[in-house]
């Protein structure tokens, strides 16, 4: 190696190593808008990537209907103005998908999904509500003990507007401090039923991810 | 011109050090890469194709909506060829030519006064307006960054890949961290990429460069022009060189640019 030779290579290397592992720790603050991946503190629709695996139907107020039935004692047929005039909770909270990013602060408006069990009357023997979206596909579950936590809706309105139509339009299901993928969207239909008897597992949960998903370290 | 060369024959490339000649004639050529590097640069340019593509079905919502489930194998494979690009590397130099390998990182590693030079008059847009530059060596130090900025995004894709690859394991914020480092790397390697595309298609030297990257052969001319430290490395042409300077004739310099 001759004196005028400097291992600029290796440092270079080096040190570019070390700015990515710092960036890793604050990049995604610094640069919030350089990527979308990070998901973004503003919240609001355009925050979101859209996640679906297949389109949901065209909302039409005339047609549509929620469902609450299976393991019920008195199965549920609501319209939507029928559905919006049930009591109404409104809550923000951040929003986490299982890919890593997310949107905080979310207002969300709609109604607890324990309002609908127990105006259907869940049957005893009923372990588990299956949330079946309209797209036909799209499908997850919650246990009776998961679905009566007080911020478990079903929601209509994304910070103050209704949701938009590539985000569930009319009705979603929300599950705080669990990521995205329980968050069916277009949802239509809420069936009671026992999960020893007819086991169900859902949509991604078929592809390998917990049917838990809880998002670790989550605080509301 | 200087002394005519003896022709050597087209058919059979010649030993480098057949050319002995201080000027570089346009017909003989210089063996630049051996067949394990060839097979590393091409293999890594498919993986990163296939990653590429992958990532991108991934990433547009329409694709996502198209693959619906299968995007979980997508990602796994998308996983994998993201680990072959790290293995491939490690496996060319431990299996295949650990000598050529250890060299070209030394090569790469190592920056004199002039190869410090070229670069900051490359910034400078000297290279885009062909004017001439600092001597090289079998990299020019454009190249050389090319590599290193290679090596460290490999890097970067795999940690952050890895956290990916993991992500129910890991912490939240970490996840969406390394999902936006991820983003960004793929931004970075694009731009790279694309400048790396449109230099060896082109530009007529960046051709004759791919070709090389084909054949493992450049024409002496284009080694004289560029590398004009490799080419009197190879053709033993320093020793005429300064012969010749001793007896009055100036320094050399070559025009060129990089990756």
């Amino acid at each position: 190696m001759s004196i005028d030779e400097k291992n600029i290579g290796r440092r270079t290397f080096i040190g570019l190593v070390l700015a990515g592992i710092v960036a890793l720790f604050v990049g995604k603050d610094i640069f919030p808008h350089v990527t979308s991946g990070g998901g973004s503190s503003s919240g609001g629709a355009k925050s979101f990537r859209i996640n679906s695996v297949k389109s949901g139907p065209p909302f039409d107020e005339a047609t549509w209907r929620m469902t609450v039935d299976g393991l019920v004692r008195d199965p549920l047929s609501l319209t939507f103005s029928q559905f919006t005039d049930l009591p109404q909770v409104e809550l923000t909270r951040d929003f986490l998908c299982v890919e890593g990013w997310g949107v905080n602060g979310v207002g969300w408006k709609g109604v607890a999904v324990k309002e609908l069990m127990q105006r259907a009357g869940i049957d005893p023997q009923a372990t588990d509500l299956v949330f079946h979206s309209g797209d036909g596909v799209y499908s997850d579950s919650l246990t009776l003990e998961q679905a009566s936590l007080d911020d478990v809706l079903l929601v209509h309105e994304l910070d103050g507007a209704p949701l938009p139509p590539n985000m569930g339009q009319p009705v979603r299901l929300i599950y705080p401090g669990h990521y995205g993928y329980k968050y069916v969207k277009w949802v239509e239909r809420v069936e009671a039923i026992n999960s020893k008897e007819t086991p169900f597992t859902g949509y991604w949960e078929n592809y390998g991810y917990s049917a838990d998903a809880t998002i670790p370290g989550y605080t509301p | 011109m200087g002394t005519q060369p003896t022709l050597p024959s087209l058919d059979t490339p010649p030993s480098p050090r057949e050319s002995t000649a201080a000027t570089a004639a346009p017909w003989r050529r210089l063996r630049r890469f051996v067949v394990a590097e060839r097979l590393s640069h091409w293999f890594y340019a498919l993986f990163f194709l296939v990653a590429l593509v992958s990532g991108l079905l991934m990433w547009i919502p329409a694709s996502r909506e198209w693959m619906a489930g299968a995007r979980r194998t997508v990602a796994l494979y998308h996983g994998y060829v993201g680990a072959a690009m790290i293995i491939l590397p490690l496996v060319v130099f431990f299996l295949l030519d650990r000598r050529q390998m250890g060299r070209d990182l030394r090569e790469v590693d190592k920056w004199n006064g002039d190869d410090r030079r070229w670069f900051r008059l490359a910034l400078r847009g000297y290279t885009l307006r062909g004017r001439e530059m600092p001597p090289q060596g079998r990299f020019n130090a454009g190249q050389k960054v090319n590599v290193v900025l290679v090596a460290a995004m490999a890097v970067g894709f795999s940690a952050t890949g890895g956290i990916l690859m993991h992500k129910e394991d890991m912490a939240a914020w970490l996840v969406s961290r390394a999902l936006w480092l991820h983003d960004f790397l793929v931004v970075a390697a694009v731009a790279i990429f694309v400048g790396h595309l449109a230099h060896v298609l082109l530009t007529k030297h960046g051709r004759t460069y791919l070709a090389g990257m084909v054949k493992g052969w450049v024409p002496e001319e284009l080694a004289r022009e560029r590398h004009l430290r490799w080419w009197e490395e190879e053709t033993g042409a320093a020793e005429q060189m300064g012969a010749a300077s001793e007896a009055g004739a100036g320094g050399e310099a070559s025009s060129g640019d990089g990756v």
